[in-house]
């Protein structure tokens, strides 16, 4: 599966300390990113599967590709 | 019409499609990097009305992205300088000045009389408090956002045939708490990437009035400007409910800009408190920025602090940052991993610190 970090996240999340294809849902694979990367605490991140906006409770399977999308600031 | 032949010439736009643009009304909130780009190619193209918010005057710094200003601007309100620019441009657009920041009274009394808004805005404050009051009065928005190389844009709560409609919450229904995502002033961004994200919020909302059906609605447009590498991700209507304001008394009620963590509770008085000559003073910046401390610290850049935890060893650590931003990411984070020593943040700019604390 591709992984794309986007944002203050590719800073935050290093790739190759990740499980990706571990996880049963997205919400499992969240509590994983915020646990081995404290540097994530608090900041939204959504998760989106084959281009599609993905939900906690979404089953980590056929995944081409996983999008991680924290909130953007400036202007 | 002379002005606009290249539009009329255009299959499906012509007179009808002209004059439909001169009949829509945008109000733009923010005058900078994005805001800019956005008011030129509107002004340009001719839209009949152009609300300008803004309360900033014109910094040297701003020059690079925000080409409508000159060095001779320098010190003056945006806004103004802005309405004289474009005017002169396209004389035939009616510019509305307001020259002030967006708050909830602002947003209740000016919404209405739009038809449009665009957040070109650099605050999750000001961005919550657009999607809330464009929910409430039932109006497209226009959004668009920068990071380093990295730009992503939208158009919220907009659909064509009733299909359901997406906002900005649908994507994020909170917002980061107390500042973890550095802005433009604090990680930087390179001059062409607000400019480009600018055209494309201008041209997904003429879009939206000339060819709504064209309009990639319900999702975020993402792209990379040093990789070349475009993304659209779909966004769908959150099934869980989380309480947000939803009156006009519910938003001027809601203190938006502490809900997204610009207003903090800690006491401006304490970093003295701590500050002394057994206090590890330790900078997350990264070694390029400058001004360095003159005086002993540990550099460790912030996304290397996790590795490096285990030389915090001192009794009393004070994180310092350019802006305070980061400062207080590593505060928050490392106050309770590391139990034995006091630890506490830099709220301001490093030049402030210097400027009170070089003896220390």
């Amino acid at each position: 599966m591709t992984i794309l970090l986007f944002g203050i996240l590719s800073e935050y999340i290093d790739k190759d300390q990740v499980p990706w294809d571990s996880f049963q849902t997205i919400g499992d694979m969240e509590v994983f990113l915020r646990n081995q990367f404290p540097l994530l605490k608090d900041i939204p991140i959504q998760f989106a599967v084959n281009h599609q906006m993905a939900s906690a409770n979404f089953v980590v399977e056929d995944v081409k590709e996983l999008a991680l999308m924290p909130p953007f600031s400036g202007g | 019409m002379e002005r606009y032949q290249r539009h009329i010439a255009l299959a499906g736009f012509g007179n009808k499609g002209q004059e439909t643009i001169k009949n829509t009304s945008v109000l733009i909130i923010g005058a900078g990097g994005l805001g800019v780009p956005v008011m030129q190619q509107l002004t340009a193209c001719g839209i009949g009305t152009i609300g300008i918010m803004d309360g900033d005057t014109i910094e040297i710094s701003n020059l690079p992205r925000q080409v409508l200003y000159t060095e001779q601007d320098v010190g003056k309100a945006k806004v103004a300088v802005a309405a004289q620019r474009l005017l002169l441009m396209n004389s035939e657009v009616n510019i509305i000045k307001y020259p002030f920041f967006l708050n909830a009274e602002k947003a209740l009394e000016l919404f209405k009389s739009y038809d449009i808004i665009v957040d070109a805005t650099d605050r999750f404050d000001a961005r919550y408090l657009i999607n809330d009051a464009c929910v409430l009065f039932n109006k497209p928005w226009v959004y668009g956002a920068v990071f380093q190389w990295e730009g992503q844009w939208a158009v919220w709560n907009f659909s064509v045939n009733d299909a359901e409609k997406t906002t900005y919450r649908d994507l994020f229904p909170i917002p980061p708490k107390a500042n973890l995502i550095p802005d433009c002033n604090a990680q930087g961004v390179f001059a062409t990437v607000p400019q480009i994200v600018g055209y494309f919020m201008a041209n997904e909302l003429i879009k939206m009035v000339l060819y709504p059906k064209e309009l990639k609605s319900n999702s975020l447009m993402y792209f990379h400007f040093l990789k070349n590498s475009f993304q659209s991700l779909g966004i769908v209507p959150r099934s869980e409910t989380i309480k947000t304001p939803l009156t006009a008394k519910d938003i001027l009620d809601f203190d938006y800009s502490y809900y997204c963590g610009y207003k903090t509770e800690k006491d401006k008085e304490g970093i003295l408190t701590i500050l002394d000559k057994d206090t590890l003073i330790v900078d997350v910046r990264n070694k390029e920025e400058v001004p360095r401390l003159p005086l002993k610290c540990l550099e460790i850049p912030l996304h290397q602090l996790p590795d490096r935890i285990q030389e915090l060893t001192a009794n009393k650590i004070l994180f310092v940052c350019q802006t305070g931003k980061r400062s207080k990411v590593a505060y928050e984070i490392y106050k309770t991993l590391l139990p034995q020593s006091i630890v506490d943040y830099y709220p301001y700019n490093i030049e402030l610190f210097i400027k009170n604390h070089h003896h220390a």
